[in-house]
């Protein structure tokens, strides 16, 4: 009796904490619900060919960083030993702290010298690709070794031809995954803003800026919250239609020679080095100007701070998932959705009772997660935790209860997983200035203050602060992951 | 295993404590220990005003001292969303003093929230500081807007508006936005004064010419100093930036006669203000001497005040002629669309 009222109350846990996490990502939606009094559904004709393009860009944006982010997974395989493969996921890493400018003037300074620069789709699914293909590749790097990693050994064993593996192993096994992937890339470039404004150049906006427009020309919160919803729902429904996944048997233990493209591991290093070059001028000239001094001892701590908080957070809701974990409603939504545009979610912040420094610091780090969780969850952590499902329901069907569950079955294998995204999360919460320019209130961090040198002419200073920032981003991002090998030992 | 995951969430929050900690010893170095005070005033900004280079921490420090209170910094990403941030608030935690509203806000924020006016003496003004009427607002800092280059010997500059859009400049000018940013606003309000109805026909000509349209004027400015651009459209107090710090007249502006739009930028204090005679003391100090030049110096925008413009860099810099431009319209906004098709 006693048994089975614990388990009741367990159900009941489970139940009420499924609800929280829907009720806590789409709390923004939830403020406008509450603040905005009148609704006035914007016209078909106001979103529909922004939709369609952004739609386009981001497909083709994805598709590109999808088959780049593969070759330069191969091209890593190249790298035997375990320094050389943290380096080369540190520079496939690296274009995720550059603030857009940097990025896009490192482009701009590497073609122009050529030729006229290409602006439109070329130019902005190239920005994407530099942008997110490392992130690609570390992710099937993750994946390769994890679900196909056994298979690959035998299949190599047995003399199986590698295209021949990937056309009838690889790709069967793996479409959860990399449909996952994909639509993590999608988002990414989906939801992008300065990049299409900028690169685009007449032919491409994204919905993001027809929300920014809402919020700054005509003031219409109703309006930015009702093209954040639809593009919320754009991606929940490409969510549904993706497949199931599956369970892998055995993990690789060290790098796929199988599948290594020896020749070219060097190109993993391209991205980093087309920004490093540009960003290393930079700082050389802030150097000799006139002795400008950079403040940054305070917005390191700050920007530290944050990304450990952020992590944290994360972490939190990642090990929450995965206690109400499998549950297909609530796996489906989380693969799904999208938090609004970073306005919406930092003012929906603002709306919030308290002020002052700890009650901004809190809301910014609660903002960040809105916005990160969902992305990190489709990246990688939905892959985790459904690829123990089979698991998780024969060890309920011999009698386990939840939370021995998910510390004795579920926790040891996806404890790295969990970290490395919380480590992403930190890393990208250390460099985001959208949403620190919104919430931030007197609290400088170190992006910041890169955009209050840039607004001062400094930009050669604000390329100085790269450096702190990026290792403030790679430091948090080791943390976490130096963790995930700490908890798993 | 789940004492390892405690440990690590414990020394995860641990670090975010001491970090937050050190952050706080580090910032209250230099503070003596100071005696608690009741007063707070709130104060609504743009974030590169009280950023770390910018001239509102030392303001705000000062007038702490002088007046014995708290100041509470709010900011609104940039000067664009303060109306909008302002808003958000207002029901729960009023502001006292709005800063950094422009010309082309003061029409809205009128419409939307009444304020206080605020008696100050206008001598010794900078007769552009007035080129709008303020009523109620307080303007505190000015500038021109212009093209600013880099002078070259294969760089004929364009001698008067119309020129701009010679195939000469063909991908030469880096402009701003004006759905996100405050002189890509003014760049299209100036348009429509000298085109009129034919800004349509300008702009279509004008786009062969424009490298890039960027979503801010620093990301522009930023394009043009690493020479993607050889034209930026900026404020004419951007040469007293590479005069005087950089030590480099290379950086040259165009002059037109047919004139040149200009930004005022304004504090006010709301009627729904709670520390609002602190609020006004606060706009007044704006105006001091000492706060003027520290504005101009740190934020590279003209002073009302004339008088600190002496014996500076900002004394050398050209004299533009005004052509005052009216806020650009919704239609004004979607002949842009048309042509630049966002």
């Amino acid at each position: 009796m006693t048994g089975k009222k614990f388990l009741n109350a367990e159900v009941a846990t489970r139940a009420s904490l499924r609800i929280f996490l829907g009720i806590f990502l789409l709390a923004p939606y939830l403020v406008w619900l509450m603040w905005i009094s009148s609704w006035n559904w914007p016209s078909v004709q106001e979103w529909w060919g922004t939709l369609e393009t952004a739609f386009i860009q981001a497909g083709l944006s994805a598709v590109c960083c999808m088959l780049i982010g593969f070759l330069f997974f191969m091209a890593a395989q190249g790298w035997k030993s375990a320094r050389m493969q943290r380096a080369s996921e540190i520079a496939l890493l690296l274009p995720n702290v550059v603030p857009p400018l940097f990025l896009i003037l490192a482009i701009l300074s590497w073609v122009t010298p050529w030729m006229a620069f290409p602006y439109g789709f070329t130019a902005v699914v190239f920005a994407h690709v530099l942008l997110n293909s490392g992130l690609v590749a570390v992710s099937l790097n993750r994946l390769f070794h994890a679900k196909l990693g056994g298979m690959a050994e035998t299949a190599w064993v047995f003399g199986a031809s590698r295209t021949l593996f990937l056309r009838k192993v690889a790709l069967p096994f793996l479409k959860t995954d990399l449909a996952c992937m994909f639509l993590f890339v999608f988002s990414l470039s989906f939801t992008s803003f300065s990049i299409p404004l900028v690169l685009g150049g007449e032919k491409l906006v994204t919905l993001e800026v027809a929300i920014f427009d809402s919020i700054r020309m005509e003031g219409r919160w109703d309006k930015a919250v009702i093209l954040a919803a639809i593009q919320s729902l754009i991606l929940f429904l490409l969510a549904w239609s993706l497949p199931h996944n599956f369970w892998p048997k055995r993990q690789a233990q060290s790098s796929l020679d199988y599948f290594a493209l020896k020749g070219f591991r060097l190109l993993v290093f391209i991205p980093a080095f087309l920004l490093v070059v540009g960003w290393i001028s930079g700082a050389l000239l802030a150097f000799r100007s006139n002795g400008f001094e950079v403040p940054w001892v305070e917005p390191l701590l700050n920007s530290l701070a944050l990304g450990v908080s952020v992590g944290i957070l994360n972490f939190i809701l990642f090990l929450l998932t995965a206690y109400v974990s499998p549950h297909p409603g609530l796996s489906r939504f989380l693969s799904g959705y999208l938090a609004p545009s970073p306005a919406i979610v930092g003012f929906a912040m603002l709306l919030l009772p308290g002020e002052g420094e700890i009650f901004n610091f809190v809301k910014l780090s609660v903002a960040l997660t809105l916005i990160l969780f969902p992305l990190l969850y489709r990246w990688t952590v939905h892959s985790a935790l459904s690829s123990l499902r089979d698991q998780i329901l024969t060890a309920r069907t011999l009698g386990a209860d939840w939370s021995l569950i998910l510390f004795d079955v579920v926790w040891p294998q996806v404890a790295p997983q969990l970290l490395r995204a919380s480590g992403l999360a930190a890393l990208w919460a250390s460099g985001d200035f959208a949403i620190s320019g919104i919430v931030a209130g007197e609290m400088h961090t170190v992006p910041l203050v890169m955009e209050n040198l840039l607004s001062n002419y400094r930009i050669e200073s604000a390329q100085l602060l790269m450096f702190p920032l990026a290792l403030a981003g790679l430091a948090l991002y080791g943390l976490f992951t130096g963790a995930a090998r700490y908890v798993s030992r | 295993m789940r004492s390892r995951i405690a440990v690590f969430i414990l020394l995860a929050c641990g670090l975010v404590f001491a970090l937050l900690f050190g952050r706080q010893l580090y910032m209250g170095r230099d503070i003596p220990r100071a005696q608690f005070v009741e007063k707070k005033l709130r104060v609504l900004t743009y974030s590169t005003f009280v950023g770390a280079t910018g001239p509102g921490s030392e303001i705000i420090k000062r007038f702490k001292a002088e007046n014995n209170c708290d100041v509470e910094l709010l900011t609104a990403g940039d000067a664009g969303l303060l109306l909008e941030r302002f808003k958000l608030s207002q029901a729960s935690a009023p502001f006292d003093v709005v800063l950094g509203l422009d010309q082309l806000l003061l029409e809205s924020a009128k419409a939307t929230v009444q304020w206080r006016p605020i008696q100050v003496s206008h001598e010794g003004w900078s007769p552009e500081a007035m080129t709008y009427e303020p009523g109620p607002f307080v303007p505190f800092e000015w500038s021109t807007l212009t093209f600013i280059y880099r002078q070259d010997p294969e760089i004929e500059p364009p001698q008067s508006f119309s020129e701009l859009i010679l195939p000469k400049f063909a991908l030469q000018i880096a402009l701003q936005d004006p759905h996100s940013s405050s002189p890509g606003k003014q760049f299209l309000g100036w348009v429509r004064a000298m085109e009129g109805e034919k800004t349509v026909d300008f702009f279509t000509k004008l786009k062969p010419n424009v490298q890039s349209v960027s979503p801010s004027w620093a990301f522009s400015y930023g394009l043009f100093k690493k020479k993607q651009a050889v034209y930026v459209f900026s404020y004419i107090t951007s040469l007293a930036f590479h005069w005087g710090l950089e030590g480099d007249r290379s950086f040259q502006s165009v002059s037109f006669t047919d004139g040149h739009p200009v930004q005022v930028e304004y504090a006010g204090v709301p009627q729904t203000c709670r520390e609002c005679d602190l609020a006004e003391k606060f706009v007044q100090m704006l105006l001091q001497p000492w706060a003027q030049k520290l504005i101009m110096e740190k934020n590279f925008m003209f002073p009302v005040l004339h008088s600190q413009v002496a014996g500076t860099i900002f004394e050398q810099l050209p004299q533009l002629p005004i052509r005052p431009s009216s806020n650009p319209s919704s239609k004004d906004l979607s002949d842009w669309e048309k042509v630049f098709k966002r």
